[in-house]
């Protein structure tokens, strides 16, 4: 078997069953179909909308004004449900950069091991209409944090959060061939499954628990609101 | 998810406004079942529209709709059958069965069975056809007579009508206009497992379908079950006759037409 | 995978005659069409789902006419974003393909996440027989393995295991010593300790794919689990196995899908896990595969897409056919006797396979409807299991008594005044029968009707011939 001859052979077959058009009249047959749906937010603040959906995804959450209020929520959250200070967490310059020490913490910056138990990763953005937070895969953020260990925490800030699930494509790294991550992944809750007699259990191979925290202070046009 | 109602309240916009001087003409279409097996079914429904004021007339030249070669794959038997029944029906201004499923037929699959000049005239056609109890209701507004003291029965929707046609409402509101009171089924939009000859194709999966909605109707109380559709009711009906279950099964416009305490064989017997 | 469609009737009472696992599928015909109905309720009402439903056919049958198209601007955004893409023109090929670059690697031990594809192909016993241990990673997947049995369902592919089956097969399979196992959550846990291991040690992830990006070249996974994402990420090797007919133009139109997909699959807003697999890693990267290929399957789509039965090519696998079918929750899935159950499964598997072999399926239906109403891809189920009984009745691959049968009554329906003679003279004589009994037992030609069922006794006369007399004619 020749490779090249099943994708030549496979390719004249679904053109001859395609219709018949230009590129230029595709595209122009494509930009009529406009997406604008999505389920409705349960609240007006996207910060409190995206933690009534995670609260229903089963996640926790938090918010913290300013970053060293991150570090505290990591600390509280932590020290409270795990009785230990051990974390790791990727090379993101964001995770880099926070006040570790006020807390009281000294993560690991690396991959997660089978063995860790706590990872903290900072997602480039939120969507509140599903409670779901994007992040990269790439040097800074390894998919082995977001997965193997047991308790995952998200931090994302208040101004990346998002109304619906479409702008997430809208970062600039996922528009340009040349910057494309080589994945992405969009968390939206602890792992579980229901394959057991259609019982819902947390955990099924990924983390057990899922601890969002929004960072930074409300705008000041919803303050009063 | 509710289906939404193929039909409106509205009559053809091109029918005189019915008053008692310009009676609305009706063709009915009795079905071969009703024909074959409970002939109560056909009269009742022949009183009924004439109690509502109609002019009806049967027309002699009726069989089979057509479904069981159309649902069989002859396709081209059933396009055939289905020119010859509107040849003979068009010129009615209403064509009225008492099946949701026929009616579904005639309505929706007629016009995937013909082509060119024969399409045009199924679509025509499919706007004067219509199941009975959308008729008596939606064009007619009858009020069938009051039946004092009638006890509950469970009304099960077909899935043709329900569906395809979107009628729920229509034989509710008749039962309740008659003071019948109704008890819901819990699985409504079940299926009972009729689905023409799938019956006798797939009795085992047939009859288990049949169990759980015979259980369905048991469970309300009702010691009827009423239905728009002759198929359902009769393979139903044979299904707990085989199990020796004591329900009873009456057609819609038995029902409405007051027949309820005389058994549906016995009074066409004595015809 | 070994196609025992034939024996559907068979294997359908036989089911039925199960209680316990007709208790099973009942629960899941319950509350299945619950949940899906709460989630349209909550996220967006009914009006919100129908236009969503509108739109994302649009996009589907806007996608699949210009199938070539799309392609091609997949396979070359893929190829630009590191990964390599094969075709295989059937599952052999694709087995093969497979094979090929888990020899060349070395592999031992592979990884796999839920697909249909390779469900479909019968990629396991391939790999097997080959010498690589491969090992299933969705849980459900992983319990079937377990007990070798095939999937029941699309989606829940161990659906038809109670909690005792589970639990049985855990203690008999893991030798991890005395334990109780008494609840659901101890055996997820403990199918995570056993499954860690094997994401660990896996050189070759296998994985499916709900929906191919044409501007991107990302491949878009949704899971629950997250077991599909350590196949992804733990491995040194990643192969994405799916069909051709899985391209969207847009990430846009993934999203769109996306809500579709999980509302009508398990009535969430979203799933747990939906992630996007570009290519290997990039340099300076800390994990991931090093290699990624994608493999893609035709086995008869660029047929089914040429033919009356292209909108099939519209499913989202969702499930929602399935959960509610009446025949499906009464037969269960393994009648079906290949990988795809319920309404899709009889559409696609006579597509897929062949007429012959798969005949019982168009007929395990009532028309009821109730599969195209909940359809998120809008696909007309009833009308193409219809049309496939058309196919058969024109190919003859209709048992002759039928075709005779129906011919015979086509006619007769045709000669109405024949017709009346005919149809008087059976009521006669069925009423004749029927009157010692009340209802009819035994008559010719009424075998299957009165195999589950009596006859009720029609009256003496049909009502046409009454009706005349009535007129005096
Ligand atoms: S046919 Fe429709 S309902 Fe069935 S699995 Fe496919 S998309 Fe879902």
């Amino acid at each position: 078997m020749n490779p090249g001859d099943a994708e030549k052979e496979v390719f004249a077959r679904l053109r001859g069953a395609s219709r018949r058009s230009s590129p230029q009249h595709i595209t122009a047959e494509l930009a009529a179909l406009k997406s604008e749906h999505g389920a409705a937010l349960p609240e007006a603040d996207l910060c409190e909308a995206l933690q009534h959906n995670l609260q229903r995804n089963g996640a926790s959450s938090a918010v913290a004004e300013t970053r060293t209020g991150a570090v505290w929520e990591i600390s509280r959250y932590i020290t409270t449900k795990h009785g230990q200070r051990r974390i790791v967490t990727g090379h993101d310059p964001r995770l880099a950069a926070l006040p570790w020490r006020d807390g009281g913490l000294l993560p690991r910056f690396d991959v997660a091991q089978n063995e860790d138990v706590v990872s903290v990763s900072y997602a480039q953005c939120a969507v509140a209409e599903t409670g779901s937070l994007a992040l990269l895969l790439d040097r800074n953020n390894p998919a082995l944090n977001n997965l193997l260990v047991d308790d995952h925490l998200i931090l994302v800030d208040r101004c990346d959060i998002h109304e619906k699930l479409e702008s997430i494509w809208g970062q600039a790294r996922l528009q340009n061939a040349g910057s494309r991550p080589r994945g992405m992944m969009m968390i939206s809750g602890p792992s579980s499954t229901a394959d057991i007699a259609m019982q819902l259990v947390l955990g099924a191979h990924g983390p057990r628990a899922l601890h969002v925290i929004i960072v930074g202070s409300a705008p000041p046009s919803s303050v009063s609101g | 998810m509710a289906p939404t109602p193929r039909k409106t309240l509205d009559t053809p916009q091109d029918k005189q406004e019915p008053t008692p001087s310009t009676p609305r003409h009706v063709a009915l279409y009795v079905t071969c079942l009703a024909d074959l097996m409970r002939p109560s079914v056909a009269q009742a429904s022949l009183e009924l529209l004439q109690l509502a004021g109609c002019e009806v007339t049967v027309p002699a030249q009726q069989t089979c709709c057509g479904q069981p070669a159309y649902n069989n794959g002859d396709f081209s038997g059933a396009a055939r059958i289905a020119q010859q029944l509107i040849e003979s029906f068009e010129d009615y201004d209403y064509v009225v069965l008492p099946s949701g499923s026929c009616a579904g037929m005639l309505i929706e699959h007629y016009p995937k069975l013909l082509e060119g000049q024969w399409l045009e005239r199924a679509h025509r056609f499919a706007g004067r056809v219509y199941e009975l109890t959308t008729f008596l209701l939606d064009v007619c507004d009858y009020h069938p007579e009051k039946q004092r003291s009638a006890a509950p029965v469970a009304y099960h929707d077909s899935c043709a009508g329900l569906r395809e046609l979107g009628i729920r409402q229509q034989p509710r509101s008749l039962l309740a206009r008659a003071g019948i009171p109704v008890e819901e089924l819990a699985q409504a939009d079940v299926c009972c497992g009729f689905g023409g000859t799938f019956c006798a194709k797939m009795p085992a999966l047939s009859g288990a379908m049949a169990d759980q909605k015979l259980q369905d109707a048991g469970d309300t109380g009702a010691g009827t079950l009423i239905g728009g559709d002759l198929g359902c009711l009769l393979a139903l009906e044979g299904r707990a006759s085989r199990r020796n279950m004591p329900m009873q099964f009456q057609h819609i416009a038995e029902v409405l037409r007051g027949a309820a305490s005389t058994p549906p064989n016995a009074k066409s017997d004595a015809s | 995978m070994q196609q025992h469609s034939r024996d559907f009737l068979q294997a359908a009472s036989t089911a039925i005659g199960d209680p316990e696992s007709a208790g099973t599928r009942k629960a899941l015909g319950l509350l299945m069409p619950k949940l899906r109905e709460q989630a349209i309720e909550t996220f967006g009402g009914s009006d919100d789902f129908s236009a969503l439903r509108a739109e994302v056919k649009a996009i589907r049958q806007h996608a699949l006419g210009h199938l070539a198209h799309y392609l091609e601007s997949f396979t070359s955004a893929a190829r630009e974003n590191g990964s390599a893409v094969h075709f295989a023109r059937n599952g052999n090929e694709l087995n093969d393909i497979v094979l090929d670059i888990c020899a060349r690697h070395e592999a031992h031990r592979i990884a796999k996440g839920k697909s249909m594809i390779t469900e479909e192909t019968g990629l396991n016993a391939a790999l097997e027989a080959a010498g690589f241990a491969v090992r299933e990673t969705d849980l459900g997947e992983y319990i079937i393995q377990e007990a070798n049995e095939t999937p029941s369902h699309i989606v829940g592919p161990a659906l038809h295991k109670s909690q005792a089956d589970i639990r049985e097969l855990f203690l008999d399979r893991h030798d991890l010593g005395e334990r109780d196992l008494a609840d659901a959550t101890e055996m997820v846990a403990e199918a995570r300790q056993v499954l860690r291991e094997e994401f660990l040690a896996a050189d070759v992830g296998i994985i499916g794919s709900n929906a191919l990006i044409a501007e991107n070249g990302y491949s878009m996974l949704v899971t629950n689990e997250g077991n599909g994402d350590l196949c992804a990420n733990l491995p040194p090797v990643l192969i994405v196995c799916t069909s051709v007919d899985r391209v969207l133009p847009r990430a846009t139109d993934a999203m769109a899908m996306l809500r579709l997909l999980v509302r009508s699959t398990t009535g969430q807003a979203v799933s747990c896990y939906t992630s996007f697999y570009a290519g290997p890693r990039r340099p300076g990267d800390v994990d991931g595969p090093v290699e990624t290929h994608f493999v893609l399957l035709d086995n008869h789509r660029s047929e089914i897409l040429a033919s009356d039965y292209a909108e099939m090519l519209q499913c989202i696998r969702c499930g929602a056919c399935l959960n509610h079918c009446p025949v499906y929750m009464n037969a269960g899935g393994h009648a079906y006797g290949w990988v795809y159950p319920g309404p899709m499964g009889s559409v696609l598997t006579p597509l897929l396979t062949s007429l012959e072999d798969s005949a019982h399926l168009p007929d395990a239906c009532t028309a009821c409807g109730r599969c195209e109403e909940v359809c998120p891809a809008s696909i007309p189920l009833p009308d193409l299991l219809r049309d496939l009984r058309r196919d058969k009745f024109e190919q003859r691959v209709t048992a002759r008594r039928w075709r005779w049968g129906m011919q015979i009554h086509a006619w007769l329906a045709l000669h109405p005044r024949l017709y009346q003679r005919v149809t008087n003279l059976a009521v006669a004589v069925m009423h004749r029968v029927g009157r010692r009994h009340g209802v009819i037992r035994r008559l010719p030609f009424a075998g299957g009707w009165l195999e589950a069922r009596d006859l009720p006794t029609p009256a003496a006369k049909t009502f046409q011939a009454m009706h005349q007399e009535s007129l005096g004619k």
